[in-house]
């Protein structure tokens, strides 16, 4: 019989659907003389096991993993993650982390959205979503820049001809609204330095995009109105059409030289390519951005244009 | 790290193996004299190795199941005694425990009469702790011990339910077992602590019923403390319980290496990982000395 203990203990820590199945483990169990009230206690150490075997993960999305920890639900998530999934490869080596990694972030955003405005930790979807907007970004795959117009033509050229450019976004760009204010949690996170209350703050939306030039993740507060014209940026419209879109949507009147300075500036910062023709470059919308009335004051991303950048004269 | 028949010359302080490990010992000025690298790592990164050039490794294992009715495969038992030989390992450590089940001890044959392949937990569980299991470990630690060539120690795991037809503690399971063998003892105070909230002993008084003379190796990490028991935390801080634990261990005055297991968060703040360090030295200046 002891050996019948070791099998049946082994089955109810690796498959989830035997473990789910209280009726069926108990049956098991009791061979075995184990009280049906230990069964909560396996079902722990079956998510206690699933959450060593997701110890990588953290390297990645470390304020997502501080905050679970910070909230002392890291075990009741990995418990619940394991009784409703067969993470891939569970078993096998380091070879199948990527696809733990990703049946784990969507279990966890799929669970942390499920309670909807009810979850008493509504930050730390927000705080996840960064994480793997960051992780996603630094894996999207880099196009080769000689498609692309560089900045000393571009700054160079005539307004008459810039307007003819077809604009396209990085493909590594994605935007996405916020209601907390998820840079100052992960920084707090970090610093071991978490405010007692977190609240709400203004929305924002975040840019990320990957920057060729270091080779890493940067992400930028654009304000509402270089959001929308992000939006309008498709790789099949001209300058000419995106002014003229944006101005039907209330630019109206914006003059010219702060549209091109826009451009120019999101260009310089790598968000986005002027092409001499038509290209495939699609927008990523990733979730409903922050509604806002258009400010008609500027028409430049907060943090984009941050610095100038003195470019030699040329026509092309 | 002067090893000889079985004893050290001196304690030595080691640090489980991460990323940042390596890197952190060679800057650590000799704070640090060892890492525990374990050998399911080296199997699937062998690059690990490498990173670790010029620090002396022990070498830790979860795959022999001691505890367990079903053997390691040879081939895994060769892979083991190469990286043995190839980090020169004072000792292997390896868990008091269970890691794969038979699967035709329930009744599970395939169609074609053959048994199903046996579970594989993947993770190291404490077995059933009663005669049966005790004469299989013994047995099973001669034979791996041979197979070897080398000093096995066995790792007290940690208890998070009563075990099924257990019929007696783990201290007198593990005493028993060195009796019937020549086992030696890698003492996980984290464990024993842990063991001791779940199912309810004074893990102080537990200590003094362990036989501590055959300790060589002891292990420290934290504890996560959940409202339905304790847990093994390797990505937090040790509790101060433990320290006064390694104290009273300490105090034979036997030489040990005592290893600091803060290896699941690639994160651990560094100055956390220097101020534990310094407790195990200030813990050491306390106690008696090797002769």
């Amino acid at each position: 019989m002891p050996q019948a203990v070791e099998t049946i203990i082994a089955r109810c820590l690796i498959e989830p659907g035997f473990l789910g199945k209280p009726g069926a483990a108990n049956e098991s169990l009791a061979q075995v003389d184990f009280e049906p009230a230990e069964l909560g206690k396996i079902r722990r150490f079956a998510g206690f096991i699933c959450k060593v075997k997701h110890n990588h993960l953290w390297g990645l999305f470390p304020a997502t993993r501080r905050l679970i920890c910070h909230y002392g639900i890291e075990l009741d998530i990995f418990t619940k993650y394991r009784l409703e999934h067969d993470p891939p490869a569970f078993n096998t080596g380091i070879e199948a982390v990527d696809d733990r990694l990703i049946s784990f972030i969507n279990f966890l955003d799929a669970h942390f959205s499920s309670y909807g405005n009810s979850y008493p930790y509504p930050m730390l979807l927000e705080v996840l979503r960064h994480e793997r907007f960051i992780w996603e970004t630094r894996l999207v795959p880099t196009s080769p820049a000689s498609q692309s117009i560089s900045s000393d033509d571009l700054q160079a050229s005539r307004w008459i001809d810039f307007q003819r450019l077809v604009v396209g976004l990085d493909p590594s760009l994605r935007l996405f609204g916020f209601h907390y204010d998820v840079q100052a949690i992960t920084a707090q996170l970090e610093e071991a330095n978490l405010e007692d209350e977190i609240l709400p703050g203004p929305d924002r939306a975040l840019a990320y995009y990957f920057d060729r030039h270091s080779h890493s993740v940067r992400v930028v507060e654009v304000d509402p109105i270089t959001t929308q014209l992000l939006s309008l940026i498709n790789g099949k419209r001209s300058v000419r059409r995106v002014i003229f879109a944006s101005r039907a949507l209330g630019l109206g009147h914006a003059r010219p030289v702060e549209f091109r300075e826009f451009f120019e500036d999101a260009h310089r910062f790598g968000i986005i390519k002027f092409l001499p023709e038509r290209a495939v470059t699609q927008f990523r919308v990733q979730a409903a951005l922050p509604e806002r009335s258009l400010n008609r004051r500027t028409i430049r991303a907060t943090k984009v244009s941050a610095r100038k950048v003195s470019l030699p004269q040329k026509r092309f | 790290m002067l090893y000889k028949d079985g004893c050290l010359a001196d304690s030595v302080v080691g640090l489980a193996y991460s990323s940042t490990v390596p890197d952190f010992i060679r800057a650590s000025d000799g704070l640090v004299d060892y890492v525990e690298v374990p050998f399911e790592l080296l199997r699937h990164n062998p690059g690990v190795f490498d990173s670790c050039a010029g620090i002396p490794i022990v070498l830790h294992c979860a795959s022999l199941s001691i505890g367990g009715s079903v053997r390691c495969s040879d081939q895994t038992v060769s892979e083991i005694e190469d990286w043995l030989h190839r980090t020169e390992s004072p000792w292997l450590g390896e868990h008091l425990a269970f890691i794969t089940a038979a699967r035709e001890e329930v009744g599970e044959i395939l169609p074609a009469g053959i048994p199903a392949e046996p579970y594989d937990i993947g993770y190291t569980v404490s077995p059933p702790m009663n005669r049966h299991t005790l004469e299989r470990a013994a047995n099973n630690f001669e034979s791996y011990s041979q197979r070897l060539n080398a000093r096995l120690l066995l790792e007290n795991s940690p208890l998070y339910f009563q075990m099924p037809s257990s019929t007696m503690s783990q201290s007198e399971f593990v005493s028993e077992l060195c009796q019937l063998s020549d086992a030696g003892l890698l003492l996980d105070l984290a464990h024993l602590y842990i063991s001791a909230g779940n199912i309810g002993f004074d893990p102080m008084k537990e200590l003094q019923r362990l036989p501590l003379e055959k300790v060589l190796e002891i292990h420290i990490s934290g504890v996560d403390i959940q409202p339905d028991g304790l847990w093994d935390d390797h990505a937090n801080a040790a509790p101060d319980i433990l320290y006064e634990m390694l104290e009273r261990v300490m105090q034979d005055g036997r030489s040990r290496a005592i290893t600091l297991e803060y290896n699941w968060a690639s994160t651990f703040s560094r100055t956390v990982l220097s101020e534990q360090l310094e407790k195990v030295r200030e813990t050491l200046t306390r106690v008696p000395q090797a002769a």
